[in-house]
């Protein structure tokens, strides 16, 4: 199999030949990013709006709903980035184009989604970055070594569950119907992520912890950050060992499907 | 035999794939009225119940219906312009001796009466059933029918406008993102208007995105309404729907002139 630096070098290669093609294309370029900062501050508004009225959210104050919401879009920033390809797979399919994925000597995932980059998942992150530094800093959460690190792996877990409800939902465009219906759910489900899971009663709570865990895209890994020790519950820790699970199965889940797809040969 | 067993399967396909859409926009929609309403509960928790003198009812009825409504007048016009222009299909309809805007326009009028009466209605009716006392029905209901045609036309020609413009920046994603966060944000989409603080109050006040959506809103939910209050919001509305349809109209005769010079 195909090493790390294999992969890392095409990867390089395929997606600034995509950049230089891309950039091109001057005022798309522009507006996307525009559209997509505006998008985020339009959610930034609307809490800030809805805190001049009230103290309290869920039992979350302004700065850690802030918090929360700059969490969330810098961990759905490298699937929005990356993964961009997934909405092009039901079309990709439709017309027969796909199979051209599966005839080359590398990973069929891999190959599909590095085949864009989408650049204005970078203004996402840059906004979310910016966010996060400012709620940071407000409620004076220190900066410790363990916090660093205890970020950066539950940032990851955060990503991975990200990538793998956007990957899970676009193997559906395998089945031939041509429609992205179930990716664009995904995205709604993926940016519900971003609200404090207590506003939901016992039962939803439940549903978006264990069955579409999109709790652990934001609101279970900053509960580290936010509560005291006692309350910060055991699916916190969990949640890199989640993460890492949804992320392998998705990937499974597609390569069968787009396995069985070149099978039927259709 | 193998060949009409395949036009069977493509067919199967094809059918399987407009349930799978409705079977997804319903559960799609779904969670997000269930979001809506977990998120504005807990809001209103906070608030001893009355936020500038709504209650959660008022607020979370008015909230579906204003969704529901904005969905419903968006019929993404620009982008089924956009994918024409860059495909070069553009062409097709406008060598019809039919005027292509006018053509659209009744085209996205059809496609608003159907997803009023599936989705539209049924979520009307349901608000009335599961939340009563907050929608009154009545004269207003009916006053209300007038202002949804006003809306169209200002939305559609919005729309059409960008659509046009796509054809000189071959981009439409950020230019739709931004005219539907604007719009859903001043148009009290996104909240009622009363919400917001002072100053933003007063800039959403002076542009036109209330008049299409959160004032129809008002005299859909309020039978009370006073009827020289109605005549104001319909006089509004008509007077940034003519100037809409004014810059729409203008803006594509004179791209059209600019194709047909260039011998496009």
């Amino acid at each position: 199999m195909k090493g790390m630096q294999y992969y890392t070098r095409i990867y390089f290669m395929i997606i600034s030949q995509y950049i230089k093609e891309r950039l091109q294309f001057r005022a798309d370029f522009i507006f996307s990013i525009f559209g997509m900062i505006l998008i985020n501050i339009s959610g930034i508004a609307a809490f800030w709006v809805i805190f001049k009225n009230i103290n309290a959210l869920g039992g979350w104050s302004y700065e850690e709903v802030m918090f929360l919401y700059g969490f969330a879009l810098v961990a759905m920033s490298p699937q929005q980035l990356l993964l961009d390809n997934a909405w092009q797979l039901s079309h990709s399919v439709v017309t027969g184009d796909f199979i051209r994925y599966c005839f080359r000597p590398m990973n069929i995932l891999f190959y599909y989604m590095s085949e864009m980059i989408d650049i204005k998942g970078f203004s996402q992150l840059g906004l979310g970055t910016a966010i996060l530094i400012w709620s940071w800093s407000k409620l004076n959460i220190p900066l410790s070594f363990i916090n660093i690190v205890m970020f950066i792996i539950l940032m990851s877990a955060a990503v991975l569950i990200c990538m793998a409800l956007m990957i899970s939902s676009s193997a559906l465009g395998f089945m031939g119907g041509g429609s992205n219906s179930l990716l664009f759910v995904a995205s709604d489900l993926k940016g519900y992520g971003s609200y404090p899971l207590t506003i939901f009663n016992k039962a939803f709570k439940i549903l978006f912890t264990f069955i579409i865990p999109i709790g652990f895209i934001a609101y279970y890994p900053a509960k580290y950050f936010l509560s005291t020790n006692e309350d910060i519950s055991y699916l916190t820790y969990l949640s890199p060992i989640i993460g890492i699970v949804f992320f392998y199965m998705s990937c499974k889940l597609w390569i069968a499907c787009a396995n069985r797809y070149s099978g039927t040969g259709s | 035999m193998k060949r009409y067993f395949g036009l069977l399967r493509n067919q199967f396909m094809s059918n399987l794939s407009y349930r799978e859409d409705f079977i997804t926009s319903i559960i799609g929609t779904f969670s997000f009225y269930i979001v809506l309403y977990f998120l504005w509960k807990a809001i209103f928790i906070s608030s001893d119940g009355v936020i500038k003198g709504m209650t959660f009812e008022q607020t979370f009825v008015y909230l579906v219906l204003a969704s529901s409504f904005f969905r419903c007048l968006s019929s993404g016009v620009e982008w089924e312009m956009f994918f024409q222009i860059i495909k070069g299909d553009i062409i097709i309809p406008m060598v019809k001796p039919l005027d292509y805007q006018i053509m659209m326009m009744f085209q996205k009028a059809g496609s608003t009466i159907i997803y009023l009466l599936f989705f539209g209605i049924p979520t009307y009716i349901a608000m009335i059933l599961l939340f009563p006392g907050t929608i009154s029905v009545g004269v207003n209901t009916i006053f209300f029918l007038i202002c949804m045609g006003v809306s169209f036309l200002a939305m559609f020609s919005m729309e059409f406008l960008i659509g046009t413009i796509t054809f000189y920046t071959e981009s439409v994603w950020g230019i739709s993102m931004i005219k539907n966060t604007i719009i859903a944000f001043f148009a009290g989409v996104v909240m009622p208007l009363q919400f917001f603080p002072e100053k933003l109050k007063q800039i959403a006040d002076i542009l036109p995105f209330r008049s299409i959506y959160q004032d129809p809103l008002s005299i859909l939910m309020n039978g009370n309404i006073d009827f020289m209050q109605i005549l104001r919001i319909i006089g509004f509305q008509i007077i940034w729907m003519i100037i809409f349809m004014a810059i729409s109209r203008f803006v594509y005769k004179t791209m059209l002139h600019k194709l047909v010079v260039n011998g496009g």
